[in-house]
């Protein structure tokens, strides 16, 4: 009876300290390896230390400011830090937007090591400088007293991938060059037209897969978007991937992969999201077909054969590049366990496939959508839509909002009447065309997060309205030739006849014209298809003022979720990281960050510690705030 | 048991000047949330101006009637002006500092209504 009590007494202590919000020291290691937490791009951690219930005691356990950030008004270009920390091998590792490696001991936040890559600073191929982060590769059978047996990977601006030691930040001489592997010499279709890794690659068995980004708005003739596997301990090319047909090459390029990916262990497949082909809103010079333009693309991790693949737009010109990783997963629907696949989209549509062959679990539709009006254009006649899972986005574009219009004395109407809009897949037009989801989404890079056990996936998503405009190419050059490209949106699209103009739907004084909410959180039960709820995530922010909740942010990032029932998240514009509940969306908890979150977070547990990792760089896109800060929270001790 | 003149006043320059110190700090702090933004400057210069204003009724407390009106209605648009902005900056601390110095106008008004009476008072000599 004594001891009965004992153990009552014992099992009311440990509830009473994980209820308020102590740390019981019995939590399991778990580990955050890649880019999307593990290979099958789930972003789930096995962590449960940190609950609903606790999760308000939540508190800063460490940060770094790594010193790697730049508002633009130097000579270095504004820094944007999409770096999802990894930790792994008792260390978090981060790469930043000047491509140097961080290794951080995960309960201290002290420094062990830097690794200076010494890339060249300049926006090579994008706007910005940027960086998601790095890759994690470690030998099978490791050698004792042998350098490089752990390795970490960062790709820069100018495509050189570099491996240095994961212990002690060293190049690893063996690899490549000196450690350096130049991606840029395989580019052999436009060598004034250069490569940027700025994706880690995808580390599997002794393979690296390595996709990359490039000027895509710029030119008509540009790379191929070639997938590169190597040997990730000697660099040396095993195979490599097409997207673009060979006979349609000469007229068009990318249809690269410049996001993250994801595989399938048990049957050796990679998962690639390919983008579209250049140009990207016109497509008069390449009207040939591209089936893997814009898909969802199986291969065979040791050949590079293609498995299977799935188109999600036909002849792409939105510039709805296929962007995120598929997250990988099984559903129990029916009766059966199926082995899927979610595909989030810019377009909005979640597409949910047999991972194995690509056919749909829910329904796809071929639908009738608008003819382009453009003179050399021949838009698809269909596209395909999905209803089940609920798209992100709805039917059509949010309408004019009342505030925006009424302070701009009715701009906003009056400018939408003068726009062509038919409903999503309206093509790009020479008198301006309202696209609702435009090229930001949807759905961006980080794609959604999934429970496994639960089968819920979870995605933040924007609601955002742009306008798309063709300029035949003597007025482009006119309208351009006073140094206005970039700060006007334009981009030359060289090689077509038209150049083209991306502007969002403001009033004059900078106001959304559309109507709120601008970002939300949205949860799915992937057994049944059904939305579970969507709420407002973030907050607008303008001259540092916050708008109200219910208007939401536009979102760029991703979630994570953990076993304990809480999905973390930054991606707002608000510069804050949140707590959500999983079962009803509400938001738990909230800290001020230096930038906007945009990378997604990492969760692990040290010596019984679980601990949220946000890299806070920032993202012009959201807003010009930028950061270099790298901060840790977890439970305080419970002495 | 009315406040006098100056305690008034005082009250409303402590608020303002918490309040300037708050948005200066929000300013320059990385992590306000903020920090470099058109908003916190505008609060900077808001609570500086309410904070010299309340300095002056605190410095001259004979001033003249239609000058201490004006600059008491003008302190109400301040302040109400800044605490509006400090909601929607989510500063809950500056909204505080809003409602000291809301608190100390209140006393002024008051002391300003009952100043005839105790006048009256002081002429019949009553005053000690």
């Amino acid at each position: 009876m004594m001891q009965m009590k004992r153990i009552a007494s014992f099992c009311s202590v440990l509830a009473l300290t994980t209820a308020i919000g102590f740390v019981p020291a019995t939590a399991q290691e778990t580990t955050w390896e890649t880019f999307n937490g593990d290979l099958k791009a789930q972003k789930y951690s096995p962590a449960d230390q940190i609950t609903p219930e606790n999760v308000g005691r939540l508190e800063k356990a460490w940060e770094v400011h790594t010193g790697d950030m730049s508002d633009g008004s130097g000579d270095v270009p504004m820094s944007v830090w999409s770096a999802t920390p990894l930790f792994v091998n008792d260390t978090v590792y981060v790469g930043t937007p000047f491509y140097r490696v961080f290794a951080i001991e995960p309960d201290t936040g002290k420094v062990k090591w830097t690794y200076d890559s010494k890339a060249i600073l300049k926006a090579l191929t994008q706007p910005d400088m940027k960086n998601r982060g790095v890759s994690y590769w470690e030998a099978s059978n490791p050698v004792d007293g042998q350098p490089c047996q752990k390795r970490i990977y960062i790709g820069t601006m100018d495509a050189k991938l570099h491996a240095v030691d994961a212990d002690t930040g060293q190049p690893c001489a063996d690899f490549g060059q000196d450690g350096v592997l130049d991606i840029n010499t395989w580019n052999t279709t436009n060598n004034k037209w250069p490569l940027s890794i700025l994706q880690p690659p995808t580390v599997y068995k002794d393979k690296l897969f390595i996709g990359w980004a490039g000027r895509d708005w710029t030119d008509s003739a540009a790379p191929s978007g070639t997938i590169f596997a190597v040997d990730a301990k000697t660099g040396k090319l095993e195979w490599t991937f097409e997207s673009i047909p060979a006979e349609v090459r000469a007229k068009t390029g990318t249809a690269n992969v410049w996001a993250s990916m994801s595989i399938d262990p048990d049957r050796d497949i990679l998962y690639i999201p390919v983008s579209s082909p250049s140009p990207n809103f016109y497509g008069g010079n390449r009207l040939d077909s591209i089936p893997m333009g814009t898909s969802v693309t199986a291969l065979n991790t040791e050949t590079g054969n293609v498995i299977w693949t799935r188109q999600l737009v036909h002849h792409d010109i939105w510039d709805y590049d296929t962007n995120s990783p598929p997250t990988l997963v099984d559903i129990e629907k029916d009766g059966q366990k199926i082995p899927a696949l979610v595909q989030t989209s810019k377009q909005g549509f979640l597409y949910v496939l047999n991972r194995y062959t690509g056919e749909p679990i829910y329904p796809i539709e071929e639908k009738p959508v608008p003819a382009s009006d453009v003179e050399g254009e021949v838009a698809a006649k269909t596209q395909p839509f999905v209803a089940r899972p609920e798209p992100v986005v709805k039917k059509e574009w949010p309408g004019v909002f009342w505030l925006a219009d009424a302070l701009s004395l009715g701009y906003c109407s009056r400018k939408a009447k003068e726009l062509r809009y038919d409903g999503q897949f309206t093509p790009p037009s020479l008198k301006g065309s309202l696209i609702y989801p435009p090229t930001t989404g949807g759905v961006e890079w980080g794609g959604g997060a999934v429970d496994p056990e639960s089968q819920t996936f979870v995605v933040n998503h924007s609601h955002v309205v742009q306008i798309y405009q063709l300029i035949p190419r003597a007025d482009y050059d006119k309208v351009t030739s006073g140094g206005s490209e970039a700060g006007g949106g334009y981009s030359p699209m060289s090689g077509s006849p038209y150049g083209f103009r991306l502007s969002n739907f403001l009033n004059p004084m900078g106001m959304p014209c559309w109507n709120p909410p601008y970002g939300e959180l949205s949860a799915y039960d992937l057994k049944s298809g059904d939305l579970l709820w969507r709420k407002p995530l973030g907050a607008v922010q303008k001259w540092g003022f916050y708008m109200p909740d219910s208007w939401g942010s536009v979102t760029i990032g991703a979630p994570a979720i953990t076993k304990g029932g809480v999905i973390f998240i930054g991606a707002s514009m608000d510069s804050k990281v949140r707590a959500v509940d999983q079962k009803t969306g509400d938001v738990l908890w909230t800290a001020q960050v230096d930038a906007p979150a945009v990378s997604m977070p990492a969760i692990y547990t040290y010596k019984g510690k679980q601990y949220v990792v946000f890299a806070v760089g920032g993202n012009s896109i959201l807003t010009p705030r930028v950061g270099d800060q790298v901060v840790a929270f977890s439970l305080p001790d419970s002495n | 048991m009315a406040l006098g003149k100056r305690s008034t006043a005082g009250l409303i320059a402590l608020g303002a000047a918490a309040g300037l110190a708050l948005s200066i700090f929000a300013y320059i702090s990385r992590s306000s949330g903020i920090n470099g933004t058109a908003g916190a400057l505008l609060v900077i210069a808001s609570t500086a101006a309410i904070l010299l204003a309340a300095l002056a009724l605190t410095c001259w407390p004979a001033m003249r009637g239609w000058l201490r009106g004006t600059l008491l209605f003008l302190l109400l648009l301040g302040i109400l002006g800044t605490g509006l902005a400090a909601h929607f900056l989510a500063s809950v601390w500056l909204q505080v500092a809003m409602a000291v110095c809301l608190i100390g106008w209140l006393l002024a008004i008051m002391g300003r209504k009952e100043r005839p009476a105790r006048h009256a008072y002081a002429a019949k000599g009553g005053a000690s």
